[in-house]
């Protein structure tokens, strides 16, 4: 530090210092207004130790204040400090020296300082124009100075600049509303929301207080309780935020998954020394009391603006005997307490119509909620205009507000329960409520038919009602263990009790306790075994159901979030369902027409194979291909296969010739990639010899350049010939994926020939600074053999936290106890990787030796438990 | 401490530089400077002759941070720079011994 290094601004940084201690011991709430007010001392302090302060004064008189969040006295640790040094007329030239004097202290601190010196007509034409300085003088506050001149500056203010700019300035706030809508999201339904700028942040408590400020005598639209709610919510939030600020250790606005856990346990949610689970259940209930907090300021900012700044020439119309739609926004037209038929009309209307409800209808509904009505006898006919409400165009955002108001909870109490139940993972986009809301739109959605995708599925669904239904209470069992289980038993509960007919409960019942069937078994079984599909087939039944079972696994994780649906993942959805359509549509195949369709792919692969290749070559390649290519791949797969082990065969040769020793050969593959169509993934099929360890060093390879692998299948022909196909998401180069994967043809040389150390190349990306594992919970890893789900392999199910070139491990580990591949499905979510492998001992059969049995397993956990 | 150097179009400074400012970084330098990559350089045509343009104006924005910080500053700037085309620029990290600031003579991460 510089000689002439000002006390005060030591003085300000150990207080600072101090204070954090203070307030991770004691509760972070008393930061915020503790950290202006040091920062205050700092200024008065600094002020009056100025040398020449006299001299200033008599040139011209001048005040110190503080705009932004530290002029409403609210300092997160992270927070900028904005301060504004204000002259009543011409800024002297002394100006400069100090706003040094004051300035310069803490931006050697390395605090976050905003600073301006300005004149009165500069601010007031600023603000003019400027909206967001506007905005900061709002929150104006004297820290030191003359404070006269704080008095006249905001008289001038208020006449000059609030009167006259009170709703372009409302125009102003609402267009960046809709911005922050596109660019942060609502707060109030994200796992990892924005605490400053989201919808149902603090930000939009701050709007009502400029609002309020602005609009000077008026009558608050708000009541008291509502306003004390919004202000135990706003300080919730705002203690969220420090305890952000300080979990982080900088400045950040977003809730990331891993600082939630430090966050909840400065909250007091749970304590340091819990276990991993009761830290995850008390990430939970903190995000879900946060959720319940921004959905509250999110509603009440809404109304707010509603009544504030109602359109200008609006027409009210009668929309329905109860409804109207009144410039605030739509209301009841009779006073007095409110039926729920009432409410669902409302709420019908809203979804026609796309308008917000009034302040007053959205008061009414949770007065009638609240003060327990003989609220809904579940009748049938609710349950059917409920539905409705989903069906209408703008159905998603009406129910939305319903489940804001509490009359979705009130309609189902089950909901209630679970509506702000988390996952605490970064799978799940939404807590359950919104989450189930969405699915249900989303089903409304895709039975609409706007989708052409789904279009002609979608006319097909006799009783449309049954998997709307099922969507409503597909999470609802939510809590515990099988959630589908019990979510079937609620559905027959409850359902019974609104008086529907029995086949609607069976078939919704049915939908809710197999929703992930499909998913389940698209990203971890073999969808070329017919024993697989005929899994599917046997539980669905008929077609109606199967029909229905896939759109809901659609619209289910389409609502999961970006993470449970990719174009790969539909791609392998609809694979299953076409496959199970087809079954049920012409019964399974017999033993003998198994064989014939195979047969018959072979036939037709030797035609269209014999027009580019010489037809001996083709018929010795058909020999030596194995049993399963015929079953599991298409003519035209099984022609590239004999091209690209014919290009294998002429490098081989010329390679012979090159590099006549020992290495002859060695690492030698040949390699087509092609896109799939689906999303930015590509299919690879690499053709080479086999050696020991072959699979684990291609998944190496691929993971050294960056190639996410999803799924692989394994062709072993019986002279040793390979052909392994990859289904990889990536290449990051969309412009040149060509060379990437000729990098990748080379890197497996090397790899072979011993230039190339994959284990020490992919630990040194691990130790990247560069590299970041999942960021979702470390639950213990699971290895699981299996030998009875399938006829001629033994299945490994292993799922663990996900870590670069962790398939490149577990390959490894397996191929070094001799046990080979045959065919692999990675599933990468929620920062864990759920992988099956289809695998036999070395002998050629299952693994069917108990010791061999254990021995896979620990070793392959010893593997997983390191990652 | 690491020092970040991002090359990239010169219309994506500003994209860059709220991108990184958003993470609480304080300073940066910033360079119009001129090269190529893949691209080559490409040709111009100027009344009907053909001219070579070898080099392509980019920024070059410097920042040292704290190694801590690296994963997210690339992060950033690569998503607030990339545009999916040929000349999206470059990042290279590489490691700063240490920091002096000349004013005050503090020196290691509280100069930065």
């Amino acid at each position: 530090m510089p000689n002439d290094w000002p006390q005060v601004a030591t003085l300000l940084s150990e207080r600072r210092e101090t204070l954090k201690v203070e307030a991770v011991r004691k509760g972070v709430e008393i930061y915020p207004a503790r950290a202006a007010q040091i920062t205050d001392l700092y200024f008065q302090e600094r002020l009056a130790n100025h040398p020449r302060l006299e001299a200033v004064f008599q040139v011209s008189s001048f005040c110190l204040v503080a705009v932004g969040g530290y002029g409403r006295n609210e300092l997160c640790p992270g927070s900028d400090i904005d301060v504004l040094l204000l002259f009543e007329k011409k800024i002297p030239v002394c100006a400069e020296d100090l706003s040094s004097w004051l300035f310069h202290p803490l931006w050697d601190l390395g605090l976050d300082l905003g600073h301006g010196v300005r004149s009165f007509s500069d601010c007031i034409s600023l603000a003019k124009n400027d909206y967001q300085v506007l905005a900061s003088l709002l929150d104006l506050r004297f820290i030191a100075g003359d404070e006269r001149v704080e008095a006249s500056f905001r008289s001038l203010f208020t006449k000059k600049v609030a009167t006259s700019k009170r709703n372009a300035f409302a125009r102003w706030l609402k267009e960046q509303n809709e911005g922050r809508e596109v660019k942060f999201g609502d707060s109030s339904g994200l796992l990892e929301p924005d605490l400053k700028n989201g919808l149902g942040s603090l930000r939009g408590v701050h709007q009502i207080g400029w609002c309020t400020a602005m609009l000077g005598k008026w009558t608050d639209p708000l009541t008291a309780d509502e306003r004390r709610s919004l202000d135990a919510d706003y300080r919730f939030v705002l203690k969220a935020r420090t305890a952000l600020h300080l979990s982080a250790g900088r400045k950040t606005d977003t809730l990331h998954f891993d600082l939630q856990p430090r966050v909840a346990e400065l909250l007091g949610y749970a304590n340091k020394n819990a276990d991993p689970l009761a830290r995850g259940m008390a990430v939970e209930h903190f995000l879900s009391d946060l959720h319940k907090a921004m959905a509250r300021i999110k509603m009440l900012r809404a109304v707010f603006w509603q009544e504030c700044f109602p359109p200008r020439f609006w027409r009210t119309r009668k929309l329905s005997p109860a409804v109207e739609d009144t410039a605030v926004g739509l209301g009841f037209i009779l006073s007095g307490p409110v039926r729920p038929a009432e409410m669902l009309e409302l709420f019908a209307q809203a979804a026609a119509t796309g308008r917000p409800l009034s302040l007053a209808a959205n008061r009414a509904i949770r007065e009638a909620i609240s003060t327990g009505i003989d609220t809904f006898e579940g009748s049938a006919e609710t349950l059917a205009a409920l539905l409705d409400v989903f069906r209408a165009p703008f159905g998603l955002h009406a129910a939305l507000t319903m489940v804001d108001t509490g009359l979705m909870a009130a309609l189902l109490p089950r909901f209630s329960e679970v509506e702000h139940l988390v996952q605490f993972d970064d799978y799940h986009v939404h807590p359950v409520g919104r989450h189930t809301v969405e699915t249900v739109g989303r089903v409304a959605d895709l039975l609409s038919g706007r989708d052409e995708r789904f279009r002609d599925l979608a006319a097909n669904v006799v009783h449309p009602d049954r998997l709307l239904l099922a969507a409503l209470f597909h999470d609802l069992g939510k809590g515990g263990p099988n959630h589908s289980a019990i979510g079937a038993e609620l559905v027959r509960e409850t359902l019974a009790g609104f008086g529907l007919d029995k086949a609607t409960v069976r078939d919704a019942a049915f939908l809710v306790e197999h929703h992930l069937l499909i998913p389940k078994t698209a990203t971890r079984g073999d969808l070329s075994d017919e024993r697989v599909v005929a899994g599917v087939a046997e539980i669905a039944e008929t077609l109606e159901r199967l029909d229905m079972l896939y759109l809901l696994s659609v619209a289910d994780s389409m609502a999961t979030g970006p993470r449970a649906w990719s174009a790969w993942t539909g791609s392998l959805f609809q694979e299953l369902y076409r496959k199970a359509r087809n079954l049920l549509t012409s019964g399974p195949l017999s033993e003998p027409e198994v064989a014939q369709a195979a047969r018959a792919t072979r036939e037709r692969a030797r035609v269209e194979a014999c027009g580019s290749l010489d037809e001996a070559y083709v018929n010795d390649c058909l020999a030596k291909m194995p049993p399963r290519a015929f079953q599991a791949l298409g003519p035209l797969d099984l022609v590239r296969h004999m091209t690209l082990v014919r290009q294998l065969q002429v490098a081989l040769d010329e390679d012979a010739v090159r590099m006549p020793g020992k290495n002859k050969g060695v690492g030698i593959s040949a390699i087509e990639a092609r896109k799939t169509g689906v999303g930015n993934t590509f299919e690879v099929s690499i053709a080479t010899q086999d050696r020991p360890g072959l699979f684990a060093t291609l998944a190496g390879v691929l993971a050294l350049h960056q190639l996410d692998i999803l799924a692989a299948d394994l062709f072993t022909w019986k002279d040793g010939t390979v052909v392994d196909v990859f289904i990889v998401e990536g290449p990051g180069d969309n412009l040149f994926p060509e060379e990437v994967f000729e990098r990748v043809r080379r890197a497996i040389r090397y790899a072979f020939l011993g230039k190339l150390s994959l284990g020490y190349r992919l630990d040194e990306m691990r130790k990247s600074p560069l590299y970041r594992s999942g960021s979702g919970p470390k639950l213990p890893p699971v290895v699981r053999v299996n030998n009875q789900a399938s006829d001629f392999h033994t299945l490994i199910e292993v799922a663990a936290s996900d870590c670069l070139g962790l398939l490149y491990d577990i390959a490894l580990t397996l191929a070094n106890m001799y046990v080979s591949i045959h065919l692999a499905k990675i599933t990468t979510d929620a920062g864990r990787i759920a992988d099956v492998f289809y695998v036999l001992a070395s002998d050629g059969r299952k693994l069917d030796d108990p010791g061999l049995v254990r021995q896979v397993e620990a070793e392959l956990l010893k593997v997983v438990k390191h990652s | 401490m690491k020092k970040v150097e991002i090359i990239t179009r010169t219309f994506k400074l500003d994209d860059v530089k709220e991108a990184l400012a958003n993470l609480g970084i304080k300073g940066m330098t910033v360079s119009e400077v001129k090269g190529f990559g893949r691209q080559g350089g490409h040709k111009e045509v100027y009344r009907g002759a053909e001219y070579q343009v070898d080099f392509v104006a980019k920024v070059k924005i410097e920042v040292v941070v704290a190694a801590s910080l690296v994963a997210d500053v690339v992060e950033a700037a690569t998503k607030a720079a990339r545009t999916g085309q040929v000349g999206d620029g470059k990042i290279f990290v590489s490691p700063i011994d240490e920091v002096v600031r000349i004013r005050t003579g503090e020196t290691g991460e509280s100069a930065i």
